[in-house]
């Protein structure tokens, strides 16, 4: 055969490739509707049947029934459940215009009943700040997980073997509230290195919250690495690498080290969703303002549209990173990428066979 | 048979007993079992929750006059005192109690509510299986602590609503879990043999196939154990958890923490405590993995 | 003067855990010459792989350990050889196919780059040319050139199996360890790669080491034969002479474990018990506990080696010791 039809070739199996990965998007994005629907009516579920009444949180103490009653009608509380739904998704268009709402679709679920301000917009306005604080300990876990996870791996039972170990072992193990506080106390009260009250504009200050964040991820991927690195270093192929000569460096770092990232890659990707909600809690220690704060803060202030808005915005995030990871994933190993190439891979074969 | 699972046990204690850690996270538990059941003998529930105002704040290890059911003796605070002059040792020791509590409620829940679902879902498969999967999907969507924390927003905070919380969030891990363990036992011959001898589907599930998905089962509860745990120590550190005066880690954190210049001991404690009790669970969980795990047997 | 190619001398090699000391190799002796082939043949455990293994350095550390022993390459002695003369050595003079194809190719990386690595370590070409070079490895096993951006899971089989030769065979390694080829393979394809292996061989002039426990797949390919038991080599000779009349009661009992059809002999019979474990081998001659002529001495005499010509024989009956019944005159 000639080289042109050769490269044709070559192409259209690429173009395959790159049509069967969007189709298997699609699939996966197909995949993730009931599954946030089901999220949403749950969360939704959850504070339809909370006991507080809004509408008499919102009026004066000393208000009658009838008002109660009237203001629950121009919130639409008064329409069944299925509707109240209906209106939390696709909006809603009461007979007054203080209560109207374009639904979750569009990210719109109305105003706070404490400060008045859209809630969707408090979120966007906030939600980039959680996304430093998660980016900075994502990158800090990374950074410090894998080398450490590598060199224990490497010097397997040596002490800084046992060191690693144990120090992962007390990290998986610590409340990140507890290991704030405790920053806290030894790094902004005692040392007075860092302010104890962090902001997005001063880096300085998201250090000790990037800290705390990241210290359960850091914990669990440095194990994964570890633990990881010792299966592929037993394998078959890491054997065949140093039977053709590869020198150990290379036997580490080229060989072994990318399949051992796989399954590392693969909890970190979940670790990023875990991030997210676990900067609930460091935000609340640190008095960061993110989504964290909005959330603990409306929830003590019964603040029911907020707390609908925060915790369904983060499970929306929550869900789409993970999607993201498993695509992502999927591009790395090319195990993966065979599930849905494999009609891709036997036309090829059967091409190849009838040649000649 | 009763001698071969005497033999099994045995066996099984041998392996364990191989990972030193794992013993050191059996004998942390013990310990913090036998201080959770003596809990009112070493420090009444009155006096713990009961406000010594004048010994706010006692250090670490100091003698104070206390007035204790009526009575005014001398007092040592091993690990000092807090806000309202509360013994730390004592509040600590009774959260301990809540927290083994929380631990062993929450998972048991989750165990024998997801463990059915999961077991029916992968006996009986077509759309029951669909519609069990499907929700434990969703339920596996949020995170955790996320729902937990919406739960108790929405049902207010209380001890019921947090172990229903915490309950339903661990649910469809099992759920997973023993699906997959019933999928690859239930075409065995053994249960074949069984179903042709005319045993009924409950039957089947209870005595051939549960016994044999209970390795995984067992070793994902004790690190659930761990999880709850935690969960329910941040929900009371974030107020949504046990209430105060009531003695619980969280929430002891959550109090101490306006103190952290005047008084670290009320802060430093209770987090050690949690921290020490998830290790212990963590120990045992990697230690039961081993020792169960089959394709580790010598 | 033969050319001795590689020449292993009173090999011994450990496995040292925790719990016991598995004496896998028990002072073995070996030569192969240039361009020949020697088959080691033995039950699963004998220790053929720990031998191969050991040729090349890559026994599982910090486990498995050379105790005492020469392997003589080239005037150097491997067993003392530093790991940067090892590196040099592997995969270029020397090169190993492994025992499992599924598994010994590197899941994330194309045939193409992993046949053109080990030329691109031993020479000083471009990658490009390195690549080229691999295509043409490729295409010397009968694998379209053209496969070469496809990654091993895409292979069957008996194409990665084809592929580690190809990677084996990439530098023209001088000694080519061949660890059980084709026993991954199903039977049409085993043929196939079998007769690869030997035209290779034959033109490349390669001398070559197949591992392997079938009697069957040996004698196609092999000019001398090692029977291997338990650590050691109880028979060695050239292989017609070994497979017409063995002297070893147990390399008799190997031929009397696979059926021949168009004769009927009486040997026609398994061999009786298991292999002895390891670390725990029986005093004497290891093979005594299960061998169907064994006398009063052989459980307390370690038999030494006895020369028969070209042959060479490990067992008491040779050295006068104990009366010979196997019914074989002198060769
Ligand atoms: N890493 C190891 N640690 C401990 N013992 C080992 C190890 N590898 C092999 N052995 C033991 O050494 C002995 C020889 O093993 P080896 O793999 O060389 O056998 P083999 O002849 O290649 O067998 P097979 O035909 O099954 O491949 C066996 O008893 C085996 O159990
Ligand atoms: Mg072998």
């Amino acid at each position: 055969m000639g080289t042109a039809e050769l490269r044709c070739r070559a192409y259209s199996h690429y173009m395959q490739k790159k049509d069967s990965m969007l189709k298997y998007i699609i699939r996966r994005l197909i995949h993730l509707v009931p599954v946030l629907l089901g999220v949403t009516l749950i969360v939704f579920t959850l504070t339809y049947i909370s006991p507080g009444n809004p509408a008499r949180m919102m009026l004066p103490q000393d208000s009658t029934d009838e008002q109660v009653a009237e203001l629950e009608k121009a919130m639409g509380l008064d329409e069944p459940f299925v509707m109240q739904y209906f209106h939390f998704l696709f909006g809603y268009d009461g007979p007054g215009d203080s209560f109207d709402y374009k639904g979750l679709w569009a990210l719109d679920l109305g105003r706070s009943y404490v400060s008045n301000r859209p809630v969707f917009g408090t979120i966007l306005e906030r939600f980039p700040n959680t996304m430093l604080l998660t980016f900075l300990a994502l990158v800090l876990s990374i950074v410090i997980s894998i080398p450490f996870g590598i060199i224990s791996a490497t010097r397997q039972y040596t002490k800084t073997d046992m060191a690693v170990t144990i120090a992962a072992l007390i990290g998986i193990s610590m409340p990140a509230f507890w290991l704030g506080m405790m920053l806290i106390w030894v790094f902004s009260v005692n040392l007075r290195w860092f302010p104890s009250l962090a902001n997005p504009a001063n880096l300085k200050s998201i250090i000790l919250p990037a800290l705390t964040l990241a210290a359960m991820n850091t914990a669990v991927q440095t194990r994964m690495t570890r633990s990881s690195m010792l299966e592929v270093v037993r394998q078959d192929y890491i054997r065949t690498a140093r039977a053709k000569g590869v020198d150990e460096r290379n036997v580490i770092y080229r060989h072994a080290l990318r399949n051992a990232l796989i399954p590392v890659v693969t909890v970190i990707g979940l670790q990023v969703g875990q991030l997210l909600v676990g900067a609930v809690l460091t935000e609340t220690v640190f008095s960061y303002p993110g989504i964290g704060t909005i959330m603990v803060d409306a929830i003590q202030r019964k603040d029911t549209p907020q707390i609908l808005a925060s915790v369904v915005f983060v499970a929306l995030v929550f869900a789409l990173v993970n999607l993201g990871v498993d695509i992502l994933y999927a591009f790395i190993d090319p195990r993966i990428k065979a599930q849905y190439i494999g009609v891709v891979r036997k036309k090829g074969g059967l091409l190849n066979g009838a040649k000649i | 048979m009763e001698q071969k699972y005497k033999g099994e046990f045995a066996e099984f204690w041998k392996r364990y007993r191989r990972n030193r850690l794992a013993v050191v996270g059996l004998a942390l538990i013990g310990l913090y079992v036998i201080l959770a059941l003596g809990a009112d003998l070493l420090y009444s529930y009155d006096f713990i929750t009961g406000n010594q105002i004048p010994n706010a704040f006692s250090g670490i290890a100091s003698f104070a006059e206390v007035e204790d059911g009526g009575t005014v003796r001398r007092h040592l605070y091993l690990l000092g005192a807090d806000n309202f002059g509360r013994d730390v040792a004592g509040r600590i020791i009774h959260g301990a109690r809540v927290s083994l509590i929380i631990g062993f409620v929450t998972v048991a829940f989750a165990v024998v509510i997801g463990g059915s679902l999961g077991a029916v879902a992968g006996y009986y498969g077509r759309r029951l299986e669909t519609v069990i999967m499907r929700g434990a999907d969703i339920l596996l969507a949020i995170p955790n602590i996320l729902f937990a924390l919406a739960i108790v927003a929405a049902l207010g905070p209380s001890f019921r609503n947090l172990l229903l919380a915490i309950g339903i969030t661990s649910l469809p891990v099992y759920v997973r879990l023993v699906r997959a363990s019933v999928m690859t036992v239930k075409d065995q011959e053994y249960v074949e043999a069984a179903r042709a001898q005319g045993a009924s589907d409950f039957r089947i599930i209870l005595i051939h196939i549960i016994p044999n998905c209970m390795a995984p089962v067992i070793v994902q509860a004790t690190l659930g154990i761990a999880q709850s745990i935690l969960s329910a120590a941040s929900l009371s550190f974030l107020g949504l958890g046990i209430q105060p005066p009531s003695p619980e880690w969280g929430n002891m954190l959550s109090e101490a923490r306006s103190y952290i210049i005047s008084a670290p001991h009320t802060l430093i404690f209770p987090g050690l405590a949690i921290m020490t009790v998830i290790l212990a669970y963590n120990l045992i969980g990697d230690g039961l993995r081993d020792a169960l795990d089959p394709k580790l047997k010598r | 003067m033969p050319d001795i190619q590689l020449s292993i001398r009173d090999l011994r090699v450990h496995y040292v855990t925790e719990e016991e000391d598995v004496k896998a190799v028990n002072g073995i002796s070996l030569d192969i010459e240039r361009g020949q082939s020697l088959g080691l043949v033995g039950e699963t455990g004998a220790g053929k792989t720990t031998t191969a293994l050991s040729i090349l350095k890559l026994l599982p550390k910090p486990t498995g350990q050379i105790a005492s022993g020469s392997i003589m390459f080239k005037g150097k002695d491997l067993a003392l050889a530093s790991e940067e003369e090892m590196r040099k050595i592997r995969g270029n003079e020397i090169s190993m196919i492994f025992q499992d194809p599924m598994t010994s190719l590197n899941p994330i990386f194309t045939v193409g780059d992993q046949i053109a690595e080990v030329i691109a370590l031993h020479t000083t070409i471009s990658a490009q040319e390195a690549l080229k070079r691999a295509g043409d490895m490729l295409e010397l096993v009968g694998i379209p050139r053209g496969r070469s951006n496809e990654f091993p899971h895409q292979f069957s089989g008996g194409m990665k199996q084809r592929v580690v030769i190809a990677i084996a065979l990439a530098c023209n390694p001088s000694l080519l360890l061949a660890d059980e080829p084709t026993t991954a393979l199903d039977v049409t394809i085993q043929a196939q790669v079998l007769a690869m292996i030997h035209d290779l061989k034959t033109r490349m002039k390669t001398s070559l080491l197949l591992i392997s426990h079938d009697l069957g797949v040996v004698a196609q390919v092999c000019d001398t034969v090692a029977i291997m038991y338990a650590g050691k080599i109880v028979e060695h000779g050239p292989l017609a002479k070994v497979y017409e009349k063995p002297l070893h009661p147990y390399t008799e009992g190997l031929f009397g474990s696979i059926p021949v059809l168009h004769e009927k002999k009486k040997r026609l019979k398994p061999i009786q018990g298991l292999m002895p474990n390891p670390a725990d081998l029986p005093g004497g001659c290891v093979f005594h506990p299960r061998c169907p002529y064994a006398q009063g001495p052989c459980s307390t005499t370690v038999p030494r080696v006895t020369e028969k010509g070209d042959r060479k024989v490990l067992c008491l009956m040779y050295e006068g010791i104990i009366e010979n019944r196997m019914g074989v005159a002198d060769v």
